[in-house]
């Protein structure tokens, strides 16, 4: 076993794998060659982190905001360093080693739906801001994150519990004695009405995993199921809410909603000798989408209104592997290639108000393939210094009716350097390029241009105490071509060559054993090049404090929990407008006692009613006889104050 | 119209990026007396034409910034064709002016500050406008009677000038050039019915005479600061 995982010691950087034994033993391949805005959540991190869903524990990551205009149920949107990663177009996510950004999906290229997760299962999330890693490909032009699925501990847990916002969840889950955490059985369902109106939704979820060994190498096999039905409450506009026409948390007739339809499963097998590890994963999955919407009332439609319907459904299968071999003592070699094919097809069409089809669908249909290959290549030159050139190199295939096939060839080139100045001062520097697959409505046959960002980050990690950590860091990145949401049309756009400069810093101090203190800061300023125009929506400034509690000893309980602040600055808008400025304070607790867990969730804890979307266009709502064309300010409602209670027991 | 709620609205972007200003909008008077590059002399005696929904636009740049954000792309402009940019001011109604009378108060236009490009008017098929008059044409004096329906928005006004909230205007004036409305007329054609008054049903009187009332050159916005 010592020897296995020593090899496993050298694979990537996403690679990990778990002892037989119940105690965490966590293996990374390059522990050390980090950047210094990455993070990881361990299982205790991931309970203290305030977060209702597995899409929320991507708030972690530093610079990171997310926004759930559409309801819980509709992938969230993503702003990372400067960057408005729309619902996926720019952070690359994989669970288990499973991509799960879905291409030419109906609503957003990239789309990024991690409500079929259960939160239960999560053992542990790895965030990369930037693109610096061997792996960081498709979609992660902003961050990549990776998702670990099992359970920690062995035996089993029933929660039952409530909420304010008249909610109501149940989770079983169980492991096995003596078994490995990714064999498991979970059941999960979340239902509610939610705060103010059109906010209800209806989430089931099951998932089955199986680890064991195989011959001499270790074998995981698992599968999730889930359904989501949701409202979106959409956008109001400011000057009916300063009229007293609609209450904050109100919504306009027909304003949305969907349903969420997923099955994903994967077979991984990690093994590995004297010479080097390896590890195989295959997958494949369905998934069907249907997502009602309405942003601008009866503006364009003066007599069946604005509503649009989007379906979608999609098959995905994959295969990727990589190994990791050393070559010299103090060098070894990275490399992974990956093989994913995706058929979708989709579908617009007009919806009256009560969602009654009001138009014949345009539908379109494609086939996906990628196929791809990285390397790097790790070593040290002289004591302190530590280089990891790397190169990924892929190629998109995207077959259209339309278009017969397009193609998209494309090489990003990596460097990762390292330097210990002194023991408790480490530089850090990091480029990598990354690129987003060609959308299959945007190809025209032949060889496709596809948008590229190259990212570059100085940073610097300093512990001047050993329970005091410091990091911060400068970054560059140049995107080939980027993405807005246009609500008007419902549509994502691309928009032209973009720059962003920013710094991220944070302080992280652990004054107790498991006690936790947190800040970071991110400042970005991105803009078009041939404009200098400031990039719509894009986040300039998100300052994160936190107190996180991870497993914290009290008498004879343990709390585990964390109250987070968040503040997100004005952002820029189309047309030179800006947005206003949110701070919200987020709780989440649990207190276990023997067998016994009680924990308590708010949203929102000041009650603040921050909006978490503005938009600046013309809209029509009452189906005025005169149609005003001035655009007007709409907004999106941030999460209300909601406090949810849970009683958990383990046998 | 929920004009009270979007002043309101409007009033509270003040520190979102761009302020708003509300800025009243007078209908000015006609010169009655004009004189057509042909050197025919036309006076009015009565021109009552029905304007509505002023709509204010920022230059074009405003709506290209982002060049390929638009899923329908917009003409390029060129000149003598002018791409109007986004709304960015209005003022909805109707108004049915005699342009020879007083000027008329049309209300106040709800705006976001910025620059001005052009503009937007419509031109209502009913009340139809009227123009009455005299011509005097090489010496000899014709009277006219037109009677048109114009139907349609007259787009690309000149409407040129920046909207600050820091340097409010007193007002925007809205004029009608009545010599631009008539100069596509032939002045000289004939009296086909010989009631010695030219109407929209001699010659080519109709479509020349639309032709003006619906083109651009025939109105302007002109920001006004008083002193």
């Amino acid at each position: 076993m010592g020897l296995l995982l020593a090899m496993l010691l050298l694979m990537g950087p996403e690679a990990r794998a778990d002892d037989s034994s119940d105690d965490e033993l966590v293996v990374r391949g390059s522990p050390t060659m980090r950047s210094a805005s990455d993070r990881t959540l361990d299982r205790a991190g991931v309970e203290a982190m305030p977060a209702r869903s597995a899409d929320d524990l991507l708030g972690a990551m530093p610079g990171l905001h997310q926004s759930a205009h559409g309801g819980q149920g509709k992938a969230y949107q993503y702003f990372l360093r400067g960057f408005d990663a729309v619902h996926g177009a720019d952070l690359a996510v994989d669970v288990g080693g499973v991509p799960v950004n879905e291409v030419s999906n109906v609503h957003a290229h990239g789309y990024l739906d991690l409500h079929f997760i259960p939160p239960v299962l999560v053992r542990q999330v790895d965030l990369h801001p930037g693109s610096a890693t061997m792996d960081s490909g498709d979609f992660a032009v902003a961050g990549s994150a990776s998702f670990d699925l099992g359970l920690d501990r062995a035996g089993g847990v029933a929660r039952l519990g409530g909420g304010t916002d008249q909610s109501g969840m149940a989770t079983l889950a169980w492991r096995p004695a003596e078994s490995r955490p990714g064999t498991f059985l979970v059941a999960d369902a979340d239902v509610g009405q939610g705060v103010g109106m059109a906010r209800s939704w209806r989430q089931l979820r099951g998932a089955a995993g199986l680890e064991g060994l195989l011959g001499g190498a270790r074998a995981r096999t698992w599968v999730i199921a889930y359904d989501g039905r949701f409202e979106s409450p959409g956008v109001l506009r400011e000057d009916d809410l300063l009229a007293g026409e609609v209450d904050f948390y109100d919504a306009y007739p027909g304003s949305g909603g969907g349903r969420s339809t997923r099955v994903l499963g994967s077979a991984q097998i990690t093994g590995g000798g004297e010479a080097g590890a390896w590890q195989a994963t295959t997958w494949g999955g369905w998934r069907t989408l249907t997502l009602d919407q309405n942003f601008t009332g009866w503006y364009d439609h003066t007599e069946s209104g604005d509503g649009t319907r989007q379906d979608f459904t999609a098959h995905t299968a994959g295969a990727s592997g990589r190994s990791a071999f050393t070559l010299l003592p103090g060098v070894r070699w990275v490399s992974s290639a990956i093989l994913r094919v995706d058929h979708v097809s989709g579908a617009d069409r007009a919806i009256l108000v009560d969602g009654t089809p009001a138009s014949s669908p345009e539908r379109f249909t494609a086939t996906h393939t990628r196929v791809g290959a990285g390397t790097a290549l790790t070593y040290r030159p002289r004591a302190g210094l530590e280089l990891e050139p790397g190169v990924r190199a892929e190629t998109f295939l995207v077959a259209t009716d339309a278009m017969g096939l397009s193609w998209a060839p494309v090489l990003a080139p990596k460097l990762r350097a390292r330097v210990q100045a002194t023991d408790p001062w480490v530089v850090l520097f990091s480029y990598g390029r990354a690129f987003r697959s060609p959308d299959a409505r945007g190809v025209t046959g032949g060889r496709t241009p596809i948008a590229q960002a190259d990212t570059m980050e100085l940073g610097t990690t300093l512990d001047p105490v050993p329970w005091i950590g410091l990091r911060a860091a400068g970054f560059a990145t140049l995107v080939s071509d980027e993405i807005v949401f246009d609500h008007v049309a419902a549509r994502y756009v691309a928009t032209g060559e973009t720059r962003r400069l920013g710094i991220d810093g944070g302080v992280a101090a652990r004054p107790i054993d498991n006690l936790r203190v947190a800040i970071d800061a991110t400042w970005s300023d991105g803009r078009y090049i041939s404009t200098d125009i400031p990039i719509p929506f894009a986040p300039r400034l998100l300052v994160v404090g936190g107190v996180y509690a991870e497993r914290l000893p009290i008498g004879e309980t343990e709390l585990t929990g964390g109250i987070r602040t968040w503040f997100l600055g004005p952002r820029p808008i189309p047309d030179g407008f800006t947005t206003t400025p949110a701070l919200v304070v987020d709780l989440t607790s649990t207190l276990r006692w023997q067998k016994w867990g009680v924990s308590l969730d708010v949203d929102n804890v000041l009650g603040s009613n921050w909006r978490d979307g503005e938009f600046v266009y013309a809209s029509d709502w009452r189906q005025d006889d005169q149609t005003s064309q001035l655009p007007a300010r709409h907004f999106t409602a941030g999460a209300p104050r909601a406090a949810r209670l849970a009683v958990s027991r383990r046998f | 119209m929920r004009l009270a709620p979007l002043v309101a609205g409007l009033g509270l972007a003040c520190a979102d990026g761009r302020s708003s200003l509300s800025v009243p909008v007078v209908i000015a008077p006609s010169e009655p007396n004009v004189v057509l590059e042909d050197g025919v002399e036309v006076s009015f005696d009565h021109a009552e034409l029905t304007l509505a929904d002023l709509r204010l636009e920022g230059p074009i740049e405003t709506a290209r910034r982002w060049p390929r954000l638009s899923l329908i792309q917009a003409a390029h402009a060129h000149p003598g064709h002018d791409a109007a940019g986004a709304v960015t001011g209005e003022l909805l109604g109707a108004w049915t002016v005699d342009l020879l009378g007083d000027p008329v108060d049309a209300g106040s236009a709800l705006c976001w500050e910025g620059d001005l490009s052009t503009a937007r008017l419509g031109l209502p098929a009913e009340p139809a406008a009227t123009f009455e008059g005299t011509a005097s044409v090489d010496g000899t004096v014709r009277p006219f009677s037109f009677t048109v329906s114009p139907g349609v928005e007259v787009t690309g006004l000149p409407a040129e000038g920046t909207l600050d909230s820091a340097d409010p205007l007193d007002r925007m004036t809205l004029s009608v050039d009545l010599a631009a409305v008539v100069t596509h007329i032939d002045w000289r054609t004939e009296d086909s019915d010989g009631d010695g008054i030219l109407t929209i049903h001699d010659g080519d009187i109709d479509p020349t005479l639309h032709f003006g009332a619906v083109s651009s050159a025939s109105y302007r916005v002109t920001l006004e600061t008083q002193p």
